[in-house]
């Protein structure tokens, strides 16, 4: 039967229903999907090829020019790096900690529920509300310099810090909050995959003679695998993409551009700057960043045989 | 049984009961020192939001509000009743409220019934449309926020209501968690229905809707999560101050009203993040579930 005449027979007799029905229950979702994501999503690949400022609304093609300026763009090379450090930091920090506290609270001991809400509660505040939080909690004079103060630390101006040979302290702050503000959530992630692991395969282990680190590394950590891949690509896909704290907190300051990310770089070229097409061209390369990330990502698991 | 080989056991329980027991309270005191890390921050801002202007930028830090004795009770919410008569304040909290509730309630319906369909119903195409669907997901907001931004000033929808919410009437993610919710179902129950010459419609609406509360509230949680928490969507639309949102006006009010007057903006901040925390606190499982549905499949 050919394609064309398969499509027809769904149509036929007791089918037609159902295939109608179908289409009606899914019409509304795809109309909005294909109006305001597939839209957008070719309009801005044409955007990208044109130069646009906002204002005048008309659009001149200029070929791949605003995709070879951005190799020029200073300020882009510094928010790449920016964001390629931010991830490099945050993912395997929060990963490790959302697992370690996880493996703790899987212990069977009393309160778990009373520590897996506490850490859960940034996860549903929202960012700028943890942003103004911690704009507060940063200040020279504020409580988190009080508390290093015990250790014997000054802390530094975190989001005022002045520039080179200081680090870039800025940046350092938005880390360790986004770190302290997502591990919970996916703690409660690595939970629920450390609970689907089923009891049996320790007890047969314990029979066998297996030793606590041995029960962890020969059992819970293979099959904690998937879990890891899913908790590192969402976590990659966040940290490449971040903005709010940013904006609230520093607004790609305090000097010279020290904390854009690429997104503010984006957002700052498309509507401070209002040069569309070449934001456009911008998005385009941090999706492609972001596509190969999971797509090396994808890789490696599958290497090391993770991926059933 | 041989007494001295007892004794030895014994003493060798005794070792790993003991060693146990300083395991148990290991466990213990670092969970209970990063929950005080996770506590922290959020006590003392609810604190804050009652201090005066000079004890909320005193140093050594205050960290019981002066108001809070009993003589200064009159004054205990002065902070709030200062934001509240602040510009705008009263119609970013309708704004947000208009928007979260709507969006909400229209997931609750679009997305059950595009699930099951992707999950039930068989109708040509039906794989492909979910595969694009699903596709899409992977591509960064930043790709279409410019292009949509242009879509959206054609239409007339800049400063609108409709920018914030038509296009998130059915939400791709949620139409994914109801699929894989409605695909737990077992089909037997479906065909038996069918047998019983219950209508298409019929089956979704008086059984696998009744079933999928779990899937809805989980559904309904994280949307209004999203929508009320929003702040990039707004700061993007939104030029009239009257259209904004919580998150973007306190933002504004922290930068330009009360700048570094942390009491008021994080008085200002309560009414941003109460209202999720509660939503949390009383419904737990489901945050938990809405992971499970879709995290680990």
């Amino acid at each position: 039967m050919s394609r064309y005449e398969k499509f027809k027979e769904s149509f036929k007799g007791k089918k037609l229903r159902e295939s109608l029905l179908g289409y009606a229950f899914v019409a509304l979702p795809l109309t909005i999907f294909f109006a305001f994501s597939v839209g957008p999503i070719i309009f801005s690949v044409i955007v990208s090829f044109h130069k646009w400022g906002i204002l005048t609304w008309k659009m001149d093609f200029v070929g791949l020019e605003n995709y070879t300026k951005i190799l020029k763009d200073r300020v882009f090379i510094v928010a790449l790096k920016n964001t390629l450090l931010y991830t490099v930091v945050v993912v395997p920090s929060q990963t490790l900690i959302a697992m370690g506290l996880a493996l703790l609270a899987n212990q069977k001991i009393k309160g778990a529920t009373f520590f897996k809400t506490t850490y859960f509660t940034p996860a549903v505040t929202s960012s700028v509300v943890i942003s103004l939080i911690f704009f507060w909690l940063y200040m020279r004079k504020g409580l988190i310099n009080f508390f290093l103060s015990f250790i014997g630390i000054t802390g530094p101006n975190w989001l005022n810090a002045t520039s080179p040979p200081n680090p870039n302290f800025a940046l350092l702050a938005i880390m360790m909050m986004n770190i302290w503000s997502t591990s919970g959530y996916f703690m409660v992630t690595f939970l629920a995959g450390l609970q689907s692991i089923p009891e049996m395969f320790y007890e047969a282990a314990r029979i066998d003679g297996a030793s606590r680190w041995q029960r962890f590394r020969y059992i819970t950590l293979p099959l904690l695998k998937p879990v890891t891949y899913f908790v590192v690509v969402l976590s990659v896909i966040g940290t490449l993409q971040i903005f709010d704290q940013v904006y609230v907190m520093t607004q790609g300051g305090p000097y010279y551009y020290s904390t854009t990310t690429v997104i503010y770089h984006i957002w700052n070229k498309a509507f401070n700057a209002f040069r569309m097409g070449y934001a456009c061209a911008i998005a385009w390369v941090l999706f492609a960043i972001i596509f190969v990330a999971t797509m090396v990502q994808k890789k490696l698991v599958k290497e090391a045989g993770v991926l059933y | 049984m041989n007494p001295p080989r007892t004794a030895i056991k014994t003493k060798r329980n005794k070792v790993t009961e003991l060693w146990k027991r300083i395991r148990r309270l290991l466990i213990y005191v670092i969970l209970i020192a990063v929950a005080f890390v996770y506590f922290t921050p959020f006590v003392y801002s609810i604190l804050g939001s009652f201090m005066t202007d000079r004890e909320v930028r005193a140093y050594p830090p205050t960290f019981l509000p002066s108001r809070f004795i009993p003589g200064e009770w009159s004054t205990l919410l002065d902070n709030y009743a200062e934001i509240w008569r602040a510009m705008h304040f009263l119609r970013w909290i309708f704004n947000s409220v208009l928007i979260a509730v709507s969006v909400t309630l229209a997931n609750l319906f679009f997305a059950s019934l595009a699930g099951y369909a992707f999950a039930r119903l068989k109708f040509p195409g039906r794989d492909k449309f979910f595969t694009l669907l699903l596709g899409t997901m992977m591509i960064p907001g930043a790709v279409t926020m410019i292009p949509g931004y242009i879509i959206y000033a054609r239409l007339g929808w800049l400063d609108t209501y409709y920018v914030l919410i038509i296009p998130a009437l059915a939400q791709v993610f949620n139409i994914f968690l109801m699929r894989q919710f409605y695909q737990t179902i077992p089909e037997d129950l479906f065909d038996a229905a069918r047998m019983d010459g219950c209508s298409l419609f019929g089956i979704f609406w008086r059984i696998m809707l009744p079933l999928s509360t779990p899937a809805l509230a989980a559904l309904a949680i994280y949307t209004f999560m999203g929508q009320w928490n929003n702040f990039m969507g707004p700061l993007l639309y939104m030029s009239d101050m009257d259209m904004w949102t919580i998150p973007l006006g306190i933002t504004w009010i922290a930068r330009e009203t009360y700048f570094e007057r942390y009491n008021i903006v994080l008085a200002g901040s309560m009414f941003n993040a109460l209202p999720t925390l509660i939503v949390f606190i009383l419904f737990q499982k489901y945050f938990i579930k809405g992971i499970a549905l879709t995290g680990l499949k």
